[in-house]
């Protein structure tokens, strides 16, 4: 992130490991992220599920098609991961650096060589709260602004996308303008002088402007990112810890 | 004593140590146990760990008093084509005619103070204080890659086609400032910028 590059990866990694514990790939393995539809065709055998579909063999010619109905994510796992080029320490696509694209119809994809892992596959559900740390900058806002975004329903806006997740509700109050920019963090939840709270997701920028009312607790992102638009999201606050002793 | 807070559970945030150097900053804090990365902004240093952060307080007060490293400083030399935009009206605020800008842009020598806003983008200080400007009112929704830019101080190169609301005076010519081996420049490296012919 020193040379202004986000960390990256999938948007929901539960449902990545998903995926690739059904075809016996470790969890990090490289996968496909599909937000809509996609249909795959096999130009050879292989073995391949997504985080809601059981494995499947393959043959050259078959079909898969995934869709992303359940979560705002679907995650396409085939044995022995996609063979995609490692950039920076990562397989991962990431449009805000240039590194990798959107597939496009006619793409060919080439399977890698990960090694056999078997691990049991853990159940998904996005939950009713999402924790949340009060955090840096809290004290910029209203006292009863964490107030507010605990105890308020959210929607999340079609806007979203791996930057940020854009989020309708009541707007959080007492938020100054101001132009420094400081370090950020995959969940923190930025305020923007309207008030409206944008959660940043794993491609986000790696400094910002806005004020950080909380930052999503670290095993709570991928359950608050898997929220499709138009879905409700709601924060709990967890008390603040001392990381420094 | 630095104030820090907390960003997150796996990460801390605390004020950027004056007149310390941001390459010994960095190269410092990586050898603080389960750091994973680092982030260095104008005000505020950001220390991103692998779980919870185990650091004392005291770790972090000794970075004030660091002394910079006597490694040899890399000087980046950028070819600049001074053909932006906003250079006739850059020129208008700053009082001064459409040369003398780009004179006095491409004489500075400038710093790279932060990392931040895209990959690969550096905030370099050193710019003359008669082009200091604000922000423009409207940001462009459209910067293309390239495009040599000034506003609040600072002025930078965007790396990629984004939206922008500095004032766009020129581009670069012939380099990349990401691509698949990182950014082209890095904290605390110098920068000139050499009008191509």
């Amino acid at each position: 992130m020193h040379e202004g590059l986000a960390p990256g990866g999938a948007l929901v990694p539960e449902l990545l490991a998903a995926a690739n514990r059904r075809v016996q790939n470790p969890d990090d393995a490289a996968a496909i992220e599909v937000m809509g539809t996609v249909t795959m065709r096999a130009d050879g055998a292989m073995r391949v599920a997504t985080d809601a579909i059981e494995p499947r063999d393959l043959r050259v010619g078959d079909e898969i098609t995934v869709a992303s109905e359940r979560h705002r994510a679907a995650y396409l796992a085939v044995r022995g991961g996609i063979d995609a080029p490692v950039v920076l320490g990562s397989r991962s696509t990431q449009l805000s650096a240039g590194i990798g694209r959107l597939l496009r119809s006619g793409d060919r994809l080439s399977m890698g060589e990960v090694p056999i892992v078997s691990r049991p596959v853990e159940a998904f559900e996005p939950v009713d709260v999402v924790r949340v740390i009060p955090g840096p900058d809290h004290t910029a806002f209203a006292t009863h602004a964490l107030v507010v975004l605990t105890s308020s329903p959210y929607v999340v806006l079609p806007s979203s996308d791996r930057v940020g997740m854009r989020l309708e509700g009541p707007a959080l109050p007492g938020v100054t303008r101001r132009d420094v920019t400081r370090p950020m963090v995959c969940g923190a939840i930025e305020v923007p002088p309207d008030g409206r709270p944008i959660v940043l997701g794993p491609e986000h920028p790696t400094t910002g402007g806005y004020p950080v009312i909380a930052v999503v607790a670290h095993d709570d992102r991928g359950r608050c990112f898997a929220r499709a638009p138009g879905q409700v999201v709601r924060f709990a606050c967890l008390p603040l810890a001392a990381p420094v002793r | 004593m630095t104030e820090w807070r907390a960003l997150g559970a796996r990460a801390v945030r605390f004020s950027r140590p004056p007149g310390t150097s941001p390459r010994a900053l960095l190269d410092r804090i990586r050898t603080w146990p389960g750091v994973v990365d680092v982030v260095i902004a104008r005000e505020d240093v950001a220390v991103y760990f692998d779980d919870a952060p185990r650091i004392s307080q005291g770790a972090i007060d000794v970075l004030a008093n660091l002394r910079d490293d006597d490694g040899p400083v890399r000087t980046v030399e950028l070819p600049a084509r001074y053909d932006g935009p906003d250079l006739p009206a850059v020129a208008d605020a700053a009082g001064l005619t459409i040369d003398e800008v780009v004179r006095v842009h491409a004489a500075a020598r400038y710093e790279v103070e932060t990392m931040g806003f895209a990959p690969g983008f550096a905030y370099l200080v050193g710019l003359d204080p008669r082009l200091c400007l604000p922000r423009l009112s409207t940001p462009r929704t459209r910067v293309p890659a390239g495009s040599i830019a000034l506003a609040g101080g600072y002025t930078g190169v965007y790396p990629f086609d984004s939206p922008g609301g500095w004032h766009v005076i020129g581009r670069v010519e012939g380099v990349r400032l990401f691509d698949e081996h990182g950014a082209l420049l890095r904290l605390g490296d110098r920068v000139r910028f050499v009008r191509c012919p």
